[in-house]
């Protein structure tokens, strides 16, 4: 067995899913190499180099500056074969929901898409994926003969584990190009995603309106969190879709997850039951949201949230 | 147009016979009508979801803007316009479910939806003649009319019979001149079509001129027509209820509904067919306030223990699951009876819907309860939904007039039997005169029995309690009729006592038709709790009508008379302790 | 324009999942399905591009007998036509569901595909990908905005923490995101007239699946943890438990 995995990118940064399938691989114990994709990116070597790496291809071409999955899958497939690899591990991430189907089929491999578990049995991969946004865990196999295995970010920690990457540089040529990224519009600037957050603060009805999302931006600011919000904040027009944890939203499973003036539907305990840790606050102890917290305060969040960020700050 | 003569399940089981093939097997919605149902309950539902917040309706007293709009839209004011009109036709069946759903997530729309075409239009789906549909039926489906049925008046609520309304006819305009107000109409200040009931003078058979009612369909665009304030209610808070005046509003006489003198028996037939909607629409409601509750006792924890766990709290749960139970075979088997077409299902609907309002009032307080000082606050919904089914109990019929229609109509054909009586039996409640003139052709003739056909053996305890005290119910009735005479017309504790022994017996029978059908399709082995439920209740049911028949023959009725007399005349509860 | 919208019922979000006693399958007995929510987004946009456009819009569906409901209700918000591709259960591999669907979707000449970004049942998120990928079109997926021009395509998708503008141009194959717009409830109209509409019923051409589900699983329970106070006053007691016990912040 032989995994490639694909490292993600985005504006010439690589992404911590990178280094948590890096940390993944080595964990296996199977022999492992990088694919990196594009025009420009930071720097490879040392920073693949930090985690485990030892084996890195750079597949390069100027066009590839702009993401077009057509076009990244085309390569990336051609990689697999290249490397020799039968199993190419990606991130759950947007870009590796969007990129593994297409290689899959090129590769004409099964795929596994947000895997919270990679194991390995004998010759094989045994893995866990939630399903029925994590309402029963599936073990599958794939029996394919090259596997795409897409892992949901924060489920793996990235360890650091100092080796020597080499890292050989190919240009090739980029087919297709059929769907094409024309801009990257951000959120709010340098705005933290919720699905790669470690701690996110979410705000539900309970905030009453969007004037008060100050407090829970606060919070988040201080604790180096992203910020989040339930179906209902959303559909009164108070946060943006991306915002979104549950079921319809994003599923995220950071270390700690603080539940602000949320009641804990069952469609968004389904987005973070598989947070590590869970706050809630929420004056009604009845809430359903409290039988999944590990602490919980009940009581006005009005009260408890500008005491949080005072103390904090203190 | 409603049929006579026919058969009634309860009507023979006050004569000692009891028509099994009418409640045997348990009805079941076509597989095609249930998928429709379906997809029309997810629409309202995910509507719902979006669009009705049942606590701010209630703050406001109003509902947000649009939202009648947008229930016309998409068609909820035509469920029970035929297809041929523009309407969706639905069965009583489906049509019952559907406002099991309304009254479940805000009994304010299911009441404003109700009042529209349970009642509203009824009369005009009834009774109409083919211009007066094709003219208003599509309109009304859409919702371009809201329709209210007008009958009360400040002088005759529960005795309908008293109203004051008139209408006159003006032979050379070719129209009716209608004065008269009508209180607490649903809709009263949003609709545009009221089925309108006044008197007007005609002749009678001997060429006597004589006040009798008619029905009306009546425009607001006729003129003259104006709507009082919004009354401010205990519940029920989004819905209209208002006076309707009525000032020389010109009625042309192709407005006539039905036959001319003919109208307190359209009244009365509407509400006989709206009734299964307010049971589906009460029993809604207590089936959502009660996930309610079970999510709360489920996780609340009192001396260590979830409330869940306390015996009295599994009492409350035990009790309303197996009332509740046995009030839904009631009603989806009157529903069943409804679709038939060939049963006259009066009483049934009428035994509905004193059972179905009063189990979830019950239903509602005890939930409230297990929710302890919770369930007093505003922000849940124990409260709202308590007050909002209140009012089920008082109109459509209040739950006395309709225990008395039930003893009195079931009484009716014993009494033909006993021939004496039967003249005074069809007394001065003129109501019942018109509810319970039928013949007794279809008992003619027809084998007497007293026995039901085979349940599973399951059932078989159920069953002959059944048998049983049907037979004790038929002999009491008969016994009252004999020693009381035709002054059974007055001895409304023993009516009541009837009435409530007939109620739990059809709801045994129900039940026992539901599990028995059910059993028949999944095996018994796959039926275990709903067997459970049903020998629950048919126990606990067949020991009320043993105390309420004891009751009929050996009781205080005479000391409580005498008692409520006295304290009637001294105005007050005049006593104090020593 | 025509369109084509791939749908799949699925259980209703509200549903507790239950595994047969073997912990080899779900338990469908108590499952009330409905269509998959994402899904309800593609037929939405579809249904406003046919009312700008006109052309007709075709709803796909593969799976066993009971997924009919599933396809009558996207017809009920008013679709114009209903293909469904049997099969005896739901494949348990994506790549099997592509290549039956990209078999029939190759011979209906559509200008665009569309389907939700994910089924929330498996919620494998694979399939507006594959499609394309197996069609040789592009694909956008999580579009929570659509913009067609003639056949130029502009569609913003959501990635992580922030939004792309992607162009291609049709035939495309959109995956649809919550956001994209708001479904319309069906009307009971639409129910009526849905009812009138025939399904045609063809047999998916199904490859073998390459995925496997062995067994399942309920994830670990959580149980509940401890209230720390009922008021602002335990706000440093929290931060302590966040700290010392927890080891987050
Ligand atoms: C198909 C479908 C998909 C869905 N998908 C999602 C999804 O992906 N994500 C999602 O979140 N929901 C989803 N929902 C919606 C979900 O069912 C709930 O409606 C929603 O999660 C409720 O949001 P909430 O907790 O913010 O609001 P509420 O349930 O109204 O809760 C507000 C809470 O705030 C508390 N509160 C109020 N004031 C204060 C105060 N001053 N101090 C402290 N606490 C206070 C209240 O006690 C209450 O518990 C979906 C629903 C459906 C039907
Ligand atoms: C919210 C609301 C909406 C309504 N909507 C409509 C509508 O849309 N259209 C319409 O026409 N009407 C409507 N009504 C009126 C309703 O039908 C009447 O209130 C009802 O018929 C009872 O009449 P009443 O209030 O005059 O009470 P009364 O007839 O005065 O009765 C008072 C009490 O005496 C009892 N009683 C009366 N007679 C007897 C007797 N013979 N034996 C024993 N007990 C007796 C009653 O059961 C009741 O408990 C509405 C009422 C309310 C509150």
């Amino acid at each position: 067995m032989k995994i490639l995995i694909y490292a993600e990118h985005r504006e010439g940064a690589l992404r911590k899913i990178t280094f948590e399938n890096i940390t993944l691989a080595k964990q296996l114990g199977v022999p492992f190499e990088v694919a990196v994709i594009g025009s420009e990116v930071g720097n490879l070597q040392e920073e693949l180099g930090k985690y485990g790496a030892e084996k890195v291809v750079f597949y390069q071409n100027a066009d590839l500056a702009t993401y077009s999955p057509d076009a990244y899958a085309a390569v990336l497939a051609e990689a697999v074969k290249k490397q020799g690899a039968d199993v190419l591990l990606m991130g759950a991430t947007s870009t590796g929901k969007d990129l593994g189907p297409r290689a899959a089929s090129l590769l004409n491999a099964a795929m596994a898409t947000d895997c919270t578990k990679v194991e390995l049995d004998g010759d094989d991969l045994k893995i866990t994926r939630p399903m029925y946004a994590g309402k029963v865990l599936a073990n599958i196999r794939l029996s394919s003969a090259v596997k795409v295995v897409t892992v949901r970010p924060n489920v793996y920690s990235a360890a650091e584990a100092p080796a020597t990457a080499a890292v050989d540089t190919e240009s090739v040529d980029a087919p297709g190009f059929k769907a094409m990224v024309k801009e990257i519009v951000s959120g709010a600037q340098g705005k933290l995603d919720v699905t790669e957050a470690d701690i996110i603060v979410s705000g539900g009805r309970g905030m009453k309106g969007p004037e008060n999302w100050h407090l829970i931006e606060g919070l988040a600011e201080l604790l180096g969190a992203a910020t989040g919000a339930s179906r209902a904040a959303v559909d009164a027009g108070w946060r943006p879709h991306d915002e979104q944890v549950g079921q319809t939203g994003k599923t995220v499973s950071p270390s700690l997850y603080v539940a602000v003036g949320i009641s804990g539907a069952i469609q968004h305990l389904a987005g973070m039951s598989s947070s590590k840790y869970i706050v809630a606050i929420n004056k009604d102890p009845d809430a359903p949201i409290f039988k999944l917290a590990d602490y919980g305060i009940v009581a006005d969040l009005f009260d408890v949230v500008p005491r949080m960020i005072e103390e904090l700050k203190a | 147009m409603a049929k006579e003569n026919l058969p009634s399940f309860s009507k023979g089981m006050f004569s000692g016979v009891i028509l099994d093939e009418l409640v045997f097997p348990y009805p079941k919605m076509k597989e095609e009508e249930a998928e429709d149902l379906k997809m029309m309950q997810d629409s309202f539902r995910k509507f719902a979801e979006d669009h009705i917040d049942g606590q701010k309706i209630d703050e406001e007293e109003k509902y947000p803007d649009g939202l009648i709009d947008q229930l016309k839209e998409l068609g909820f004011m035509g469920l029970s316009v035929p297809e041929e009109y523009d309407g969706f036709g639905l069965s009583a069946t489906a049509y019952t479910k559907m406002f099991e759903l309304f009254g479940g997530i805000n009994p304010s729309v299911a009441i404003t939806l109700g009042a529209h075409q349970s009642i509203g239009y009824k009369g005009l789906v009834l009774y109409g003649n083919e211009e007066q549909k094709k003219k208003y039926l599509p309109k009304l489906a859409s919702g371009e009319m809201l329709a209210a049925y007008c009958l009360t008046e400040p002088g005759a609520g529960s005795d309908a019979a008293g109203i004051k309304t008139k209408a006159v006819r003006d032979e050379e305009n070719g129209v009716y001149i209608l004065n008269g107000s009508k209180i607490w109409i649903t809709n009263g200040g949003v609709a545009d079509f009221f089925t309108v009931f006044a008197k007007e003078e005609m002749p009678d058979k001997d060429g006597k001129m004589t006040e009798k009612i008619s029905a009306f369909l009546v425009t607001r665009d006729m003129g003259g027509i104006t709507s009082g304030k919004e009354e401010h209610k205990l519940g029920l808070k989004g819905s209209s209820t208002t006076e309707v005046f009525f000032e020389d509003v010109k009625v042309p006489f192709e407005n006539l509904l039905g036959e001319r003198g003919k109208g307190f028996k359209i009244a009365m037939n509407v509400l006989n067919n709206g009734r299964l909607g307010l049971a589906g629409g009460s029993i809604g409601a207590l089936k959502v306030v009660m996930k309610e509750a079970i999510a709360h006792i489920r996780q609340r924890k009192q001396f260590r223990k979830t409330l869940s766990e306390f015996e009295m709290i599994k009492e409350k749960v035990a009790q309303m699951t197996v009332d509740l139970f046995a009030t839904e075979s009631m009603i989806y088997l009157t529903s069943g009876l409804v679709d038939r077409g060939d049963v006259d299902y009066s009483l049934e609907s009428a035994m509905c819907k004193i059972r179905a309002t009063e189990v979830t009032w019950h239903g509602v307080n005890e939930c409230l309860q297990m929710v302890g000082g919770l369930g007093f606050m505003k922000e849940y919904p124990y409260q709202r939904y308590l007050r909002d089914g209140r009012v089920n109990m008082i109109f459509e019929g209040t739950n006395e007039i309709l225990r008395m229609f039930t003893a009195l109509a079931g009484m009716h054909e014993r009494g033909q039997y006993l021939r004496k009586i039967g003249t005074a039996l069809k007394g001065p409640i003129k109501g019942f005169g018109v509810l319970t003139d039928y013949a007794t052709q279809w008992l003619k003739g027809r084998v007497s029995t007293e026995r039901i056909r085979d349940v599973h053996p399951e059932l078989a305890a159920a069953k002959v309690q059944f048998e049983t005290w049907a037979k004790n119910m038929h002999f009491s009735a008969e016994r009252a009729l004999i020693h009381v005479g035709k002054n059974i017309i007055y001895r409304e504790m023993i009516q009541e006592r009837l009435a409530n022994a007939a109620i739990d017996l059809y709801a045994m029978i129900a039940t026992i038709s539901r599990v028995d059908t059910m059993i028949t399709e999944k095996g018994a082995e796959n039926c275990s709790v709903e067997i459970k439920l049903c020998n629950t209740f048919a126990d606990q049911a067949w020991r009320r009508v043993r105390r309420n028949l004891l009751m009929v023959d050996s009781n205080n009725d005479r000391e409580m008379r005498e008692i409520a007399d006295f304290i009637v005349d001294q105005e007050k509860y005049p006593f104090e302790t020593i | 324009m025509n369109i084509a919208v791939c749908v799949k019922q699925t259980p209703d979000t509200e549903t507790r999942v239950k595994l047969t006693d073997d912990q080899k399958a779900v338990n469908e007995s108590d499952i009330n399905f409905i269509l998959n929510p994402y899904d309800e987004f593609a037929v939405e946009e579809a249904l406003k591009l046919r009312e700008t456009n006109g052309g007709e819009v075709t709803i796909i569906s593969l799976g066993p007998d009971r997924v009919k409901s599933a396809i009558r209700s996207a017809l009920a918000m008013g679709a114009d036509k209903a293909i469904h591709l049997v099969a005896d259960k739901n494949p348990s591999d994506p790549n099997a569901v592509a290549g039956a669907l990209a078999e029939e979707l190759k011979t209906g000449n559509y200008d665009l595909i569309l389907l939700g970004k994910q089924a929330i049942d498996d919620d494998h998120a694979q399939l507006p990908s594959l499609l394309g990928e197996k069609l040789g079109l592009p694909a956008v997926t999580v579009v929570v905005k659509l913009d067609i021009n003639g056949d130029q395509v502009t569609a913003e998708r959501e990635i992580d923490g922030a939004h792309e503008i992607v162009t291609c141009n049709l035939p495309a194959v959109i995956g649809a995101q919550r956001g994209l717009n708001e479904p319309r409830y069906a009307s009971l109209k639409g129910i009526m007239k849905a009812k009138k509409i025939p399904i045609e019923e063809k047999p998916a051409a199904l490859a073998a699946d390459q995925l496997e589900i062995e067994s399942f699983n309920y994830p670990p329970e959580k149980s509940a943890g401890k209230i720390v106070g009922d008021s602002a006053d335990a706000v440093p007691e929290l931060l302590r438990l966040l700290h010392e016990e927890a080891k987050v912040i």
